[in-house]
């Protein structure tokens, strides 16, 4: 009986550790509607598009709106790319954008055309370089990092590193870092040729594709912290410091971080108070959509911690 | 005692019942209020982002440019690695596609992405008038040779190279050649179409000839064929007259030179002889097996041949020159079901039908039926719609709205075992809309279809339909829902999202995940 006794209570004691031990994931309590709040649903949800970036993000906003599980919502989070992304609004193809930093020349045919459109910062992220884990090499400065995308620098020991070439792997024209690169670093002076090291054919012909990163302790690349941090792309590299400055929430938030890109919300400015597509812009910003912003591991304008 | 243990599992229940004393964090609120706008929320059913863990082991630490020869790999398979771009007008970014890696059937990563694509070599079969697959890889890497600036813009040049591997990489060449053609039991690889250097390996990796075995000094690797065991060849540069010559394969000549030739099929071929008019069929031995010299012959691989009569009638005959049966149409062409033909007047164009034996099974000249390519199926459009028959069982089918019906075929990027399945796709370009028919009998299998692909496994030939996320078999037996397919491979589902690059089995379950090293879009 006795060690019946001793089991019982065992078991009663998992029993109460069980119930107590129910915070590791993090699960709000499913609410109940009140009076006068807008309910989104399918038929009324503002069709979206934006940056492949914010593809976790559209899922989240569609999942807690609709009450939706992500997978279910993938049908409505097809996102085109950044640049195309503002084009399908000016061209009446989606109602709402979230999205990363388009092309400058997409704004100036947004104006050539007269569509007018209204822009709001829901998330900042910043423009991060990442190098060999092996690497000795922690931090660089912008003027260093300008250097070697200009071929001035070219051996690791310029910087502190060892006596090694360095491989400065670029991203194409087109792709978003690359854009942030030119944008945010380099300015009017011009990136070295980069390396061609594989080509790729296509119906269109052969035409230049650079490598990815190789993760060669000589390679140097960027990426932006999105990615290479709450992605999880960083795998095996290093995320160096710039200016003697680490990339992180707070300090991206902060705007200590020099290299820093936002994510937006866009809307046409035609769009009416009560238009679904105003309310999901306005509540992206309300503190509801940023402490979401948050929760997907974005950098939120207001600091939740 | 039963008291006491009755209240301890009492309290324990009740403690399990009561809300945690710490709530979950982050804990949005109940309902948000913005602007004067309440909205409301729910998080029922929403999970935090994670992104998908990679799945996979390496054979080595250190990047692998190069797959290596190996007895132990088993089974190779093919993967993307990071998408690449290329920008053009204005700010239009548009993927390219990828390099390619391959792992191994344990999951390990045997040659980094690093190829311009990796594909099944394959070699076309006149008997069936197919692309066939080669049990070999076709590993393709471009060079990058220079950039280019004139009045036009900027563009780089290059070209690609070659090296093949068996499938299970125990056999795997140096990427170095410019030249690869595949046979039904061998491949040449040459370091181009028009050198003089090459290499012959049959099926297991094993040197059948080289250059070295070749008698002549004036010939085009890309003369060469091999078919049946025997070697055909120009043995010129120049498109003289009379070098053509079958060989063994220790250089030895067989026979000729004629002023053109066939490859060998079904122990015939078709050879011109200098000064004489018209084409013959020989046997192996180089005898004469037909008794007269024909306009033109085209081989159909079955023994068989295509007659093209001076008149431009065609009849099909055997190799002995017996007429099978006289078609008199203008054209005639092999189909799965057997021969189609074309007859042309000034004003129309008119098709027929025939079964393997020579049957008329339908004659167009009243009704302006048209083939509908690689099927047993022949389609009439009218005004309202297109009617669809089956010309072996004589099913017809009227299908309202449509504009367009038309094979389905596996995708591009297989290519060289290209097939169409069971069906096809009838198209309304006004709605935009879509179905998919069965032809055997022609019935409608799917309505409403937005997209309709169809997969050939690289490995086993099977074939697969993928329509609107659901992938079928070729009997459209549901196999399940995938977000995407790009190729099928001995029984694997090949697909990529945002985050990387899967193998799926057809249960659904991840094998192998290769997360892009960079971001996949902007």
């Amino acid at each position: 009986m006795k060690r019946h006794l001793i089991f019982i209570i065992v078991l009663a004691l998992c029993l109460m550790l069980a119930a107590c031990g129910g915070g590791g994931e993090a699960t709000p309590t499913p609410v109940v509607p009140v009076e006068d709040a807008f309910v989104f649903t399918r038929d009324n949800f503002p069709k979206m598009d934006g940056s492949t970036a914010c593809i976790p993000l559209g899922e989240a906003v569609a999942s807690v709106l609709l009450g939706e599980s992500r997978e279910d919502c993938a049908d409505l989070v097809q996102f085109n790319r950044t640049t195309q992304s503002f084009r399908n609004l000016k061209d009446g193809l989606c109602d709402i954008l979230i999205v990363g930093q388009p092309n400058a020349a997409v704004f100036d045919e947004m104006e050539a055309e007269g569509f007018e459109y209204e822009l709001e910062t829901i998330a900042t992220d910043g423009l991060i370089f990442v190098v060999n884990e092996n690497n000795p090499v922690d931090n660089l400065t912008t003027e260093q990092i300008r250097g070697i995308y200009t071929g001035e620098i070219t051996n690791w020991s310029e910087v502190g590193g060892n006596n090694e070439s360095i491989v400065p792997f670029q991203r194409n024209e087109g792709a978003g870092s690359q854009a942030l690169m030119v944008k945010l670093v380099m300015g009017d002076t011009p990136m070295m040729e980069p390396p061609q090291e594989y080509l790729i054919d296509s119906m269109g012909g052969l035409m230049a594709a650079v490598k990815g990163y190789d993760n060669s302790a000589s390679a140097i690349g960027y990426s932006v912290y999105y990615y290479a941090n709450d992605m999880k792309m960083a795998e095996g590299l290093k995320i160096i410091s710039v200016d003697g400055v680490e990339p992180s929430p707070e300090t991206i938030r902060s705007r200590e971080y020099p290299h820093l890109n936002a994510y937006y919300s866009v809307i046409a400015a035609s769009e009416e108070e009560m238009s679904p597509a105003r309310i999901l812009f306005n509540w992206l910003v309300s503190e509801d959509g940023q402490r979401l912003v948050d929760m997907e591991g974005y950098v939120s304008n207001i600091n939740f911690e | 005692m039963k008291r006491l243990i009755y209240v301890i599992l009492l309290l324990s229940l009740l403690c399990a019942c009561a809300p945690a004393e710490t709530p979950p964090e982050p804990s949005p609120p109940a309902e948000a209020s913005d602007g004067g706008f309440k909205v409301h929320t729910d998080y029922t059913n929403y999970t935090p982002y994670s992104p998908p863990e990679a799945k996979y082991t390496r054979l080595k630490e250190e990047w692998i440019e190069n797959l290596a020869p190996r007895k132990d790999y088993g089974t190779l398979y093919p993967f993307a690695g990071t998408p690449l771009y290329i920008s053009y007008n204005e700010g239009y970014s548009h993927q390219s596609g990828a390099l390619y890696g391959l792992f191994d059937a344990n999951g390990r990563i045997v040659a980094d992405p690093t190829y311009a694509e990796i594909t099944r070599l394959s070699y076309y079969d006149y008997s069936t008038s197919e692309s066939m697959a080669c049990p070999f890889l076709l590993l393709t890497r471009s060079v990058f040779t220079g950039k280019v600036e004139n009045e036009f813009g900027e563009y780089y040049e290059g070209s690609s190279v070659y090296a093949i591997a068996s499938l299970d990489g125990s056999f795997v060449t140096e990427c170095k050649y410019g030249y690869v053609r595949g046979f039904a039991d061998g491949v040449l690889c040459a370091a181009s179409y028009e050198s003089q250097s090459f290499v012959l390996y049959d099926n297991y990796g094993n040197v059948l000839m080289t250059d070295k075995d070749i008698p002549f000094d004036d010939y085009w690797c890309g003369s060469i064929s091999y078919d049946e065991g025997i070697i055909s060849i120009n043995a010129s540069t120049s498109y003289d007259d009379c070098t053509y010559y079958y060989l063994d394969l220790d250089g030895n000549i067989l026979h000729g030179p004629y002023a053109g030739l066939t490859p060998y099929s079904c122990g015939t071929a078709v050879v011109r002889f200098g000064g004489e008019e018209g084409e013959v069929i020989i046997d192996r031995a180089g005898k004469r097996t037909s008794p007269h010299n024909y306009s033109y012959l085209s081989s159909k691989g079955n023994g068989l041949y295509v007659l093209y009569d001076d008149d431009g009638s065609c009849s099909l005959i055997d190799a002995k020159g017996n007429t099978i049966f006289d078609a008199g149409t203008d054209t005639l062409f092999e189909t799965p079901y057997g021969y189609c033909g074309w007859k042309y007047t000034d004003t129309s164009s008119f098709c027929y039908f025939f079964d393997k034996h020579g049957n008329l099974l339908l004659d167009s000249s009243e009704t302006e039926w048209a083939e509908v390519y690689d099927t047993p199926l022949a389609s009439h459009q009218t005004d309202s719609g297109v009617e669809v028959i089956n010309v072996e069982t004589g099913e017809r089918l009227f299908i309202p709205g449509a504009d367009y019906v038309g094979p389905i075929y596996t995708d591009a990027l297989i290519g060289d075992v290209a097939k169409t399945v069971n069906c096809v796709i009838a198209r309304d370009f006004e709605s935009e809309q879509s179905i998919v028919l069965d032809f055997t009998p022609a019935k409608i299998m799917e309505h409403s279809v937005e997209f309709a692909q169809v997969f050939a496994d690289e490995l086993s030939g099977k074939e697969y339909v993928y329509i609107d996320g659901t992938l079928y078999d070729n009997e459209f037996n549901v196999i399940g829902s995938y977000p995407n397919i790009d190729r099928v491979y001995d029984g694997m589902i090949m697909y990529s999202d945002t985050t990387g690059f899967v193998y799926a089995d057809m249960q659904g379950n991840i094998i192998f995940r290769y997360n892009y090293l960079m971001e996949s879009g902007d």
